[in-house]
């Protein structure tokens, strides 16, 4: 039971729709939403391909940006974009 | 390529034009000379010596020129932030680094055990020195290509 559950578990990855959410307010460029919440370009980007799990702290910024919950933002387990 | 990686290219090229050709110095006055048994361990305590702040002076000249170029051909500040994710990927390089350094040790230990000369263990810990800077660069280069 707890094995597969743990399987189930390690299996799903960390998703997001931060480049969406981008577009959707005022199309803000990745460089933009760098500087707002204090990382590099190529962080954002690495996060928005998924090659990158943000801190907990970072994936707040992120979301308080686009003043949404952090659950609106990013999901575990689903598609991303 | 982001700027971090480009720091890492120059580190690359500050142990290929650096670390290797005076390691193949070393190795060839080591070669020409002959030394007793004190001498010998001197020699290559010396010679680890000088190649630490040599390595220094000629990263720190190589990054002046080559921030000096980079804001010149960009026309961007080069003084690029350093994010919770380059920090990572920085431990993540050194982590590997480290592992090949404790690897190539304990090789060193081992031949001496094995009673080959002091020369031998100077030389696996000199080689193993530059592996582990390679691997660094290398591994930071991997992380931020293919994510961490």
């Amino acid at each position: 039971m707890s094995g597969s559950l743990n399987n189930q578990m390690t299996n799903k990855t960390l998703s997001n729709n931060i480049r969406k959410l981008r577009f959707a307010k005022d199309e803000m460029t990745q460089e933009q939403l760098a500087r707002i919440v204090g990382v590099t370009r190529q962080t954002i980007v690495a996060i928005e391909k998924g090659n990158y799990s943000p801190s907990l702290e970072l994936a707040f910024k992120i979301a308080i940006v686009f003043e949404l919950g952090l659950d609106q933002v990013f999901s575990y387990g689903a598609e991303s974009n | 390529m982001s700027y971090k990686e480009k720091q890492s290219l120059v580190s690359l090229v500050t142990t290929i034009i650096v670390s290797i050709p005076y390691l193949a110095y070393i190795f060839m006055r080591y070669q020409s000379g002959n030394y007793a048994a004190g001498e010998e361990v001197s020699f290559w305590a010396k010679a680890i010596l000088v190649l630490i702040p040599l390595r220094i002076v000629m990263e720190i000249i190589i990054s002046i020129i080559f921030s000096i170029l980079s804001a010149i051909i960009t026309r961007e500040n080069t003084t690029d932030i350093t994010d919770e994710r380059d920090n990572l990927i920085e431990l993540k390089g050194m982590r590997n680094s480290f592992l090949v350094f404790i690897i190539g040790f304990l090789v060193a230990l081992i031949s001496v055990a094995l009673n080959n000369s002091v020369s031998t263990m100077f030389i696996i810990i000199f080689i193993t020195g530059v592996v582990s800077e390679l691997s660094d660069i290398f591994s930071k280069l991997y992380y931020y290509h293919k994510g961490v």
